[in-house]
């Protein structure tokens, strides 16, 4: 089951190599250069565990190639292999265990390496020379005394799996003293066969290794007798699941004589776990039940060609089986139907590894059976489609249609891999097939069967490899198509590429349907191409996908609908169109939608072409709408249907069919339904129907009625009617653009009378603004507009100031965002058509420009990196559409030109969100009179939402910048750092009282004192009134602030500030208010602040200890007044001495 | 484990053969694979236990397990059938002495269920040795058109020189390939006639 749209590209990469071996290699050295038998100190420890995880990483991008790493095994495994096997030996020789961390991460390595290719691969690299008997065995008996990590038991077992191999008698290995070894490694095993974890995987190997000796046979009876135990106290699952393993294991390869006495109780305790919820819950469980029935029965079963191997998968041909069968028919053990039983039973099991396990065993016993037996049971497997058929056909939900489907098909494809689907057969397996590939079912918001589909593909895949090419021949075309349509159309992603892997010989490239809609734009057409193919694509596109219930999936199917319509139109585009005007009547409304998606798209096809009969056709889909009630586009949900009869009304417009006189749909109705729908993809859609009409029908009537209703009309309403005023076409007839622009410009012009509160209207005014504005040869180029023009550049300037917020943040940005656009998109037509005007700087003079450019390059500046990105989008696109008109280049001159240009177009594509990158290069131009006070506010804002002291790269920027100027200038055109701080002070003073203004300043100003960049003007009389008037304006009212932010950062600047020689007297005053506020965490903070500042400073002079001391150890959180106000007043007294001195030794 | 999934295995599994080498001691089993290896073969001690090794040939992975061949070892051959895609029995042409007792080891093989869709190669080995018997003496010692059972086919060789050790494994690996893989391989042809 799938839970959504899986629409991801690259998920497969293809790697055909281990491109990464040398890295990996080193890693691995620098792995085991330690000493396994010493502790790693904790830094080692951290180190090493970092090369692990970097080694599994790697590991883990070959999980699925992991064959390519099959070269290298012998230095990958064999190295660690070594550690462990010379730690064990030390281990064995001493007789003691050393620290382990070393010993668990070495593991834990193997571990990942067993993972990642499989163990029984890994395995092959372990040594197994007698002497490793006891050396592993050790080591596993002494690590089990201790807790270790799971991966060193894991890693043991299977060595010891290995070792268990070797072709001796196990009492060789016995000591006189102890156990016998066998028994100590029986013990193990069952200990470890119960564990939860992966050791109970270890163990079931070894331990089916251990009973498959020779001289273990004895054993067999203890372990079923323990085996039989467990199971029927059914306390422990995870006992019972490797008991259950081990049988597993040893009934694989065939009988063996030590398991023969046995064949009975396994039955038994397979039916008493069966009786046995406890058990039955766990879905191993019930996989490792089928998996052994299925076993169970091939074992009783005569192999029926010694040539057939259960890897085989060739279709013998089926006269050789008659043969044989007659003589075989009486070796059929009777039992033989109650496996067929059991195992159809867990086809049908509500997980797919059960199911799957079923699948196989049912092909594994039909391989052994007399033909007409295989058949048979095949026949048992198709009965359970019947059963949920009509579920199937209905896409209804119905919870065991979906596994009953899914373990049918995966036995078909079993049975087809094995080649056992013959004759008569073959046609129903196919049929059933079919219909499997297209089972997709909706369950609330998530698609239910791709399973189906996916064991469907596997089916076709089947037949192809085994079937001879004669018996397919029949089924050869219908399969390709059905095979090709699900590979571009089918909702998932693997879907799609299990289907086209499926059509062998494919037109269909694997990687063009990995894109969901590649697959269907793209991919689809390109296979409609083929005649053969085109018929059935377009029947699955108009009786599956169109009716999907997935609406993404209707609509891309409509758009694939088209590409191939297009294909042959004159045909295609009538007969299609008539085909779905047939449902549009339909009851079920995701019908009426596919069906008119697909009439919109066929219209936009046929408006392309002169022909008549196409026209007709076309004329034909615009008047079937007035089959559909009104109500029905009005009624709950209908919002998809009405934006496509907009889609549908716009695609099929013509002067014939919006005739008056005609009796059609009622058009204009709809699309005023749609312009008030809440939903603004509907009154998008209903704005393009409009654009389609205005260019055949004179609609100034409706603008005048609409600019009459927007002011008093709804939100949603006003949203309408802009977003229709934006797509109109005002070439062909005019309709009245002035009354449009002018009432859309009311409701932008912030403290105008009709200034609108909504933000959304806002934004969709100034969309619809600039789309009218640009649209060509609308305004622009026209001498009458220049007003309206120019009022669209008024309003852009209020709505670039626009900082509204609410809850969702920034909500101001999208006008922003949409008015750094209209520039971008405007001041570009203007240059390109200047030429054609009369006076183009009437247009916009030179101020106004760079006045514009200003305000832009502070948006640039400032928080919002979406923002920031855009103006530094679109004032690239200004500055080309410039430089390359010439009476452009001449009427307008940009100051700084060059700098700008460098800012748009960095050789290393860097886009201004990258701000260690920006802020560096636009501070040079606060150089430039023109841009420097609006940038500067834009700066002040971006640094002031930094928090607190983190210094941002536009703080560093900006700091680094003011360094380097001169302290003070004496010309206006040089700009000194007097000049930068007064201008940022002039900023700050204008709205005092608004934190959201003043609090950037504060910060920006603190920025620059902590870089010690103020500092030089105390040497000059101007710049100690400056600064004297900072800390005024900082500490204003200082005692009743509100705002906690506000206050900590006036106190900053009162601290940073009071080490500056002649500024330290201006402070004392501040500063005292600060230590003795009324909010301790503000005292707190002073003293902290206070005592960072002496740190590096000559705050204290001679006094330094006491200073010190009194700001760290006077209580200034938790304190009584009487305790911190003495101190405050000493702590200024000292500090007010300080400087005293310092003042007498200057003069 | 979806059809991709499904796909994706089956290609590992056709790559990856399972071959395993029996026969008498001192018939020259690992002899035989340290030669094909290009490995020294003049340090080989008889096998007391089994030895894995795994190589590439052509485009297949083969994965070979030796197992001693001295006569208290061959109760447990029967530990290493599991999956086996291939037999090569190996015989000493020289040793004239103990053909019928190779015939019985060999026979015996034939019956085991596990062994049964597995691929017969009986390689007439140290054939350098003067006396040795020939390829037609030794399919006549061993009863070789007796065997109903399996695909085979034998060849002289020789462990010292290299001589058919490479066709050998050419024959058995086609052989394996063309049964396994049915749609995959073109290279039946070289089937025995
Ligand atoms: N002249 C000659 N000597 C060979 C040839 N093959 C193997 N030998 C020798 O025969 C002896 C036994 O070879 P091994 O490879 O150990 O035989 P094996 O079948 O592995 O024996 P076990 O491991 O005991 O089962 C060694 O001394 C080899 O050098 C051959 O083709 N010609
Ligand atoms: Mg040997």
């Amino acid at each position: 089951m799938s839970t959504g749209p899986s629409d991801y590209a690259g998920e497969d990469r293809l790697i055909s190599a281990f491109e990464k071996h040398d890295e990996f290699v080193e890693l691995l050295k620098a792995f085991l250069a330690v000493d396994l038998l010493e502790e790693p100190s904790p830094a080692e420890h951290v180190a090493e565990d970092r090369t692990l995880s970097k080694l599994a990483a790697i590991l883990d991008e070959y999980q699925e190639a992991a064959y390519l790493l099959d070269p290298y095994l012998d230095e990958l495994v064999g190295r660690p292999i070594e550690s462990l096997r010379s730690y064990a030996s030390h281990a064995f020789q001493t007789g003691s265990l050393g620290p382990t961390t070393r010993l668990e991460m070495l593991a834990r390595l193997i571990y990942w390496y067993t993972k990642t290719r499989g163990y029984k691969t890994i395995v092959r690299y372990f040594p197994h020379e007698t002497a490793d008997f006891g050396i592993a065995l050790g080591l596993l008996s002494k690590t089990l005394e201790i807790v270790v990590q799971w991966e060193v038991t894991y890693v043991l077992l299977l060595w010891l799996s290995l070792i268990c191999m070797l072709p001796f008698d196990l009492s060789l290995f016995d000591d006189k003293d102890k156990a016998p070894v066998a028994t100590t490694l029986e013990n193990i095993g069952l200990e470890q066969l119960s564990k939860s974890g992966k050791e109970r995987d270890a163990a079931a190997v070894l331990l089916s290794k251990l009973y498959i000796r020779k001289d273990a046979e004895g054993k067999t009876s203890t372990f079923f007798a323990w085996g039989s135990r467990t199971v029927k106290k059914a306390d422990n699952v995870y006992a019972s699941l490797g008991f259950l393993q081990v049988v597993s294991e040893l009934l694989k390869g065939g009988t063996h004589a030590a398991l023969s006495d046995h064949l009975s109780d396994i039955r038994q305790l397979l039916n008493h776990i069966k009786e046995e919820p406890t058990l039955m819950k766990n879905t191993l469980i019930r996989k490792y039940c089928s998996k052994i029935s299925g076993r169970l029965a091939v074992m009783q079963l005569p192999l029926r060609n010694a040539r057939k191997t259960a890897r085989s998968i060739r279709m013998e041909d089926t006269q050789h089986h008659d043969e044989a069968a007659e003589e075989l028919e009486e070796h059929i053990p009777e039992a033989m139907d109650e496996h067929v039983e059991e195992l159809v039973t867990f086809l049908q099991d509500k997980d797919t590894i059960v199911r799957y396990s079923a699948a196989k065993g049912l092909a594994r016993i039909s391989e052994r059976l007399p033909v007409e037996f295989a058949n048979q049971v095949l026949e048992s497997i198709l009965s359970l489609y019947d059963l949920y058929e009509d579920a199937a056909r209905a896409q209804e939900y119905v919870p065991d249609a979906e596994g009953s489907w899914q373990g049918a098909t995966l036995a078909c494809a079993e049975f087809a891999r094995r080649g056992l689907v013959g004759g008569e057969q073959l046609s129903s397996v196919l049929d059933w097939t079919s219909k499997a590939l297209l089972f997709d079912i909706r369950k609330g918001a998530v698609s239910v069967g791709s399973n189906v589909r996916d064991a469907a593909a596997y089916v076709m895949w089947a037949s192809a490899r085994s079937q001879t090419s004669g018996s397919m021949r029949p089924w050869a075309v219908p399969i390709a198509q059905r095979l090709i349509a699900v590979s571009v159309f089918d909702r998932e992603i693997t879907i799609r590429r299990a289907a086209s892997a499926a059509f062998q010989e494919n037109d269909i490239d694997f990687y063009a349907v990995s894109i969901r809609r590649h697959a269907f734009e793209v991919a689809a057409p390109e296979v409609a191409k083929h005649k053969e193919y085109r018929a059935s694509l377009l029947s699955h596109l108009e009786t599956v996908t169109l009716r999907h219930w997935d609406p993404q999936m209707r609509s891309l199917a409509a758009a694939a609908c088209r590409r191939i319509c297009d294909l042959d139109l004159s045909t295609l585009g009538p007969a299609v169109g008539a085909r779905q005007e047939q449902l549009i009547t339909h009851p079920d409304n995701s019908i009426v939608h596919g069906s008119l998606l697909a009439l919109a798209n066929i219209a936009e096809s046929m408006a392309q072409s002169a022909d008549p009969e196409l026209q007709a056709a076309r004329l034909q889909v615009f008047r079937s709408m007035s089959k559909i009630p009104l109500r029905k586009l009005q009624s709950f949900r209908g919002e998809p249907l009405l934006a496509t009869v907009c889609a549908v009304l716009g695609a099929s417009a013509s002067p014939a069919a919006l005739n008056r006189g005609s009796n059609g749909p009622p058009w204009q109705e709809i699309l005023e339904l749609g312009m008030k729908s809440r939903d603004e993809s509907v009154q998008d859609a209903a704005a393009d129907a409009w654009s389609r009409i205005s260019d055949i029908l004179d609609c100034e009537k409706h603008v005048q009625r609409w600019a009459r209703d927007f002011p008093t009309g709804t939100p949603v309403i006003q949203q309408g009617i802009a977003k229709v005023f934006g797509k109109l076409k005002y070439t062909r007839f005019i309709h009245g653009v002035e009354t449009a622009t002018q009432c859309l410009s009311a409701a932008v012009t912030t403290r105008g009378p009709k200034f609108l509160p909504t933000i959304e209207v806002r934004r969709d005014c100034f969309v619809a603004l600039r789309q009218i504005v640009c649209q060509d040869g609308v305004v622009i180029a026209s001498n009458e507009q220049v007003a309206v023009f120019r009022a669209f550049l008024r309003v852009i300037q209020d709505g670039l100031r626009d900082y509204t917020s609410d809850q969702r943040g920034d909500v101001g940005s999208w006008v922003r965002l949409e008015c750094l656009k209209a520039l971008g998109t405007g001041l570009p037509r203007l240059f390109q058509h200047c030429s054609e005007i009369l006076d183009p700087l009437h247009w916009l003079d030179n101020d106004e420009l760079h006045q514009t450019l200003a305000m832009m390059l502070k948006q640039g500046a400032e928080r919002l990196d979406t923002v920031r990105d855009e103006a530094g989008l679109q004032l690239a696109s200004i500055l080309s559409a410039h430089s390359s008109d010439s009476t452009a280049r001449v009427t307008w001159k940009i100051d700084g030109e060059q700098v700008l240009i460098a800012l748009c177009n960095d050789e290393e594509a860097r886009t201004w969100k990258e701000g260690s990158w920006f802020f560096p290069k636009v501070v040079q131009l606060l150089l430039i009179p023109t841009y420097r006070s609006c940038l500067l506010e834009g700066l002040a804002y971006g640094i002031g939402s930094k928090t607190e002291s983190t210094l941002g790269p536009a703080g560093q920027a900006l700091s680094d910048f003011a360094e380097r100027l001169p302290v003070s200038s004496s010309d206006e055109d040089t700009l000194s750092l007097f000049q930068l701080a007064q201008e940022l002070l002039l900023q700050a003073k204008r709205d005092l009282s608004n934190n959201s203004h003043f609090i950037p300043y504060l910060q920006t100003f603190l920025v620059l004192l902590q870089a010690d960049v103020l500092q030089p003007l105390s040497d000059t009389e101007e710049g100690r009134t400056l600064m004297q008037e900072l800390v005024n304006v900082a500490s204003r009212n200082a005692s009743r602030m509100k705002n906690v932010q506000r206050i900590l950062l006036s106190m900053k600047i009162v601290t940073s500030a009071a080490p500056i020689p002649t500024i330290t007297a201006m402070v004392l005053g501040p500063l005292l208010v600060f230590l003795t506020y009324s909010v301790p965490k503000v005292r707190a903070e002073t003293a902290e602040s206070l005592y960072l500042v002496a740190q590096t400073s000559e705050l204290f002079g001679e006094n330094e200890e006491r200073g010190e001391e009194l700001l760290l150890e006077t209580p200034w959180l938790n304190g009584h007044e009487s305790d911190f106000n003495p101190a405050a007043e000493e702590v200024i007294r000292l500090i007010r001495q300080a400087a005293e001195e310092t003042d007498d030794r200057r003069y | 484990m979806g059809l991709l999934t499904i796909i994706r295995k089956n290609r590992y599994k056709e790559k990856e053969m399972r071959i395993l080498f029996l026969g008498l001691d001192n018939a020259g089993k690992t002899t035989i694979i340290k030669k094909i290896n290009g490995e020294d073969i003049m340090q080989v001690s008889p096998t007391l236990g089994f030895n894995i090794k795994t190589f590439i040939h052509g485009k297949y992975t083969l994965n070979i397990w030796d197992v001693g061949g001295q006569r208290s070892l061959r109760p447990y051959w029967r530990n290493y059938f599991e999956q086996t895609d291939g037999l090569v029995w190996v015989v000493d042409s020289a040793d004239r002495l103990r053909m019928p007792d190779c015939k019985d080891e060999l026979f015996s093989l034939l019956t085991e269920d596990r062994l049964a869709g597995a691929s017969l190669l009986i390689f007439a080995n140290k054939q350098d040795i003067k006396g040795a018997l020939s390829v037609k003496e030794i399919h006549d010692a061993l009863a070789l058109g007796s065997i109903k059972s399996h695909r085979y086919r034998i060849l002289p060789c020789s462990a010292v020189t290299g001589e058919n050790l490479v066709e050998g494994f050419d024959w058995i690996v086609d052989d394996i390939a063309s049964r396994l893989y049915y749609s995959s391989t073109p290279a039946a042809a070289t089937r025995p006639s």
